[in-house]
């Protein structure tokens, strides 16, 4: 009996133990209180630890650089405001170099080592997609994403994509192609990638279930990475197209743009992704297409006016006088709203759990973004859109809103 | 009719580029066996000094493309000299890892003095394109075509009918020997980078139109030159040229007529069935050692 008795207490003890070792999401628990409060780990009671993984070197930090600026500068503004519930967030910050490996080995860092509550606007499709199963092993909430990739609306309740992904993008693109351009006659210029053939599919899907398949005329696959757009632009002009889709990243498009230039098709519409919505694409197409420039338009998710630029602005002055702001350093902007958004709406619910069911219920239109809204399963992140024209004056060419905001329905 | 012209035009002007830039490689391989895998990186940078030259200090176009041709005059020398001459009695395989190892360098340094972004350049002529029977030809693709001939032909008549030229057919034939006959081959090497990297540099300001000045600028054009090369074979300085233009007219001719989705698998599927029919490259010679 004695020996029963024994054996009882030691596996009370061990399951004990175990409990209280086993998950990082419960290892520290506050018990003065009547209710018991699970903390996930990276929060303490002054603070919150989370990480964001991002190209900072090399060349593609052009894209990293302001973009972890803008997240860093929001949270920098809410801590100056004492933080969120009395809480400072602390941003620990991983350079992948926009390489896939890298992204994963820095993932497992922020999980493991850094024990951070959550991962905010890790960027870059390539690694966002490479380490995705282990943000889904793990359960770890990941918010925003650098990245249109399609699989993030589907990998779990943990990730809560912003960016409109590029399937989406294509599928709305129809509906102001048929909408608003009224284009008869409409040829997709595609990059041969996976992000071109979300966007071609989205595109095709969208016209699809408009019922206007007939419109498409030409589907042309283009290399971002190609020196000769002649062949693409040909396949397109033979088609008499007034309204051409070009889904491709800035370089590419800023080729074909410049082909289009030099071939004498100016005087045809075109449409292209929300990636090529910043003044640093321009800066590089518009020069050697100044004509066929004109006739671009290009999606957008953000809502920038002077006024709900201010708060970014004055926060990047202070913090960041040097870096550019751009569409990148708005983006991570976003990051930081939407992350601190649903902190706020978990309270004090900082367990994994608690925070992923605060942002189910997430409605967040006080930001940049038209609107951001999560349900139970429901992960798509951005869905209104809208277009705007490149204009140009006095040698300055800028992007003018030119149609409200839209969804795909 | 006209589309077809129209793409063999396109295909010669960008395969005019990928002939220059493999002009450097196979000079550079022909006097010392070695192939520069940091072509791309040097003629990236000093486009970066021309655009500097351009855009920064408001030199006019003209100006700007000489002030980077002698600074690239200058980085060739220095790149061979401090890199390459010290690793002389190396293995052929050290010295490639060397001007690996240059890719890393030059690469950070650019980063570090340019800055990351992309930046337009413009083209060397920018007169209006002209209208050929329904072919669009533009004055600057006839000066890209135009100036590689002229430089092709040049380097032919350098190598064949000069002193310097046998001095650097002597050299690539035999090191040793050549220097017993009094010649100076550290000169002969040193002179090989110098314009190696003069060509690449003339072929990265005429792409930048289309790719932009940007730390990437050359990847895309230094792997067709170097396929360029291999096609055409390292032996000889107009094998590079042809390869190069092949290579321009066949990615149009199969795009156009075929599939632009699996132009890049055919054209090299294509190119590496050439290759193991004539492994030494369409105009590579095979040398047999007589017993």
């Amino acid at each position: 009996m004695f020996k029963r008795l024994i054996s009882l207490m030691l596996i009370l003890v061990l399951s004990i133990s175990m409990v209280a070792c086993g998950d990082g999401e419960s290892e520290d628990t506050s018990s003065e209180g009547s209710t018991e409060v699970e903390l996930a780990q990276g929060i303490t009671e002054d603070s919150i630890k989370i990480g964001t993984v991002a190209v900072q070197s090399g060349a593609l930090s052009f894209i990293g650089a302001p973009y972890v600026a803008g997240m860093e500068s929001y949270f920098k503004t809410i801590n100056e405001d004492g933080g969120v519930n009395g809480r400072k967030i602390e941003l620990i910050k991983k350079d992948d170099e926009f390489k896939p490996d890298k992204s994963v080995q820095a993932v497992e860092s922020l999980i493991f080592d850094e024990e951070v509550f959550a991962i905010v606007g890790h960027l870059g499709t390539p690694g966002v997609v490479a380490s995705q199963e282990i943000v889904k092993e793990e359960g770890i909430p990941s918010v925003y994403f650098g990245s249109g990739a399609v699989s993030l609306t589907k990998a779990g309740e943990n990730f809560f994509p912003v960016q409109p992904n590029y399937l989406y993008e294509g599928k709305l693109m129809s509906k102001f192609a048929v909408e608003e351009f009224d284009a008869k006659n409409i040829v997709i210029m595609y990059q041969n990638d996976d992000v071109g053939n979300d966007g071609l599919d989205g595109f095709k899907d969208g016209l699809k279930e408009l019922g206007e398949d007939s419109r498409l005329k030409a589907e042309v696959a283009f290399g971002g990475a190609d020196t000769d757009f002649t062949v693409p632009i040909q396949k397109a002009k033979e088609q008499e197209p007034d309204l051409i889709i070009l889904y491709g990243l800035s370089t590419g498009t800023a080729g074909i743009l410049k082909g289009m230039e030099n071939l004498g098709m100016t005087d045809v519409d075109t449409l292209t992704t929300y990636s090529n919505a910043d003044a640093s694409f321009l800066a590089v197409a518009a020069p050697g297409a100044p004509n066929a420039i004109n006739n671009l338009h290009v999606m957008g998710w953000l809502e920038v006016t002077e006024e709900s630029l201010q708060p970014l602005n004055d926060a990047m002055a202070k913090h960041f006088p040097d870096t550019p702001i751009n569409a990148y350093t708005m983006a991570g902007w976003v990051a930081g709203e939407t992350f601190v958004a649903g902190l706020e709406k978990a309270g004090d619910k900082l367990s994994w759990d608690g925070y992923i069911e605060a942002m189910n219920g997430l409605n967040y239109t006080d930001g940049l973004a038209a609107e951001i809204s999560y349900s139970e399963g429901v992960r798509e992140g951005v869905t209104q859109m809208s277009v705007s024209k490149v204009s140009e004056s006095d040698g300055t060419y800028i992007f003018e809103q030119m149609t409200d905001f839209m969804e795909f329905k | 009719m006209a589309i077809f012209f129209q793409n063999i035009m396109a295909g010669l002007e960008t395969g005019s580029l990928y002939a220059l830039a493999a002009l450097g490689l196979v000079l550079i391989f022909r006097t010392s066996d070695v192939i520069n895998f940091a072509q791309g990186e040097m003629a990236m940078f000093s486009t970066f000094v021309a655009f500097t030259l351009f855009d920064g200090l408001g030199l006019s176009y003209p100006l700007a493309v000489i002030g980077a041709l002698i600074f690239a005059l200058l980085f060739g020398f220095i790149v061979e000299r401090i890199f390459i001459r010290p690793a002389s009695d190396a293995s052929l395989v050290s010295k490639m890892i060397i001007t690996l190892g240059l890719i890393m360098i030059i690469g950070g340094l650019a980063s570090a003095i340019f800055g990351i972004d992309s930046y337009y350049f413009r083209q060397a002529i920018s007169a209006d394109s002209i209208d050929a029977a329904g072919v669009v030809v533009q004055p600057n693709a006839l000066f890209i075509i135009a100036i590689t001939l002229v430089i092709m032909a040049g380097l032919f008549y350098m190598i064949n009918k000069t002193k310097v030229g046998i001095a650097i057919r002597a050299t690539a034939q035999n090191e040793k020997t050549a220097r017993l006959m009094g010649i100076p081959v550290f000169k002969v090497y040193s002179m090989s980078w110098i314009i190696a990297t003069i060509l690449g540099a003339i072929a990265g300001i005429l792409m930048a139109p289309t790719t932009n000045v940007s730390t990437t600028m050359m990847a895309e054009v230094h792997l067709k030159s170097f396929i360029a090369a291999v096609l055409g074979g390292f032996g000889s300085f107009h094998g590079p040229v042809i390869g190069g233009l092949i290579i321009g007219i066949l990615d149009n001719l199969v795009g156009m007529y075929i599939s632009l989705t699996w132009k890049t698998v055919i054209v090299y599927g294509l190119l590496i069935v050439t290759l193991i029919v004539k492994p030494t490259g369409i105009f590579g010679k095979t040398h047999r050692k007589k017993v």
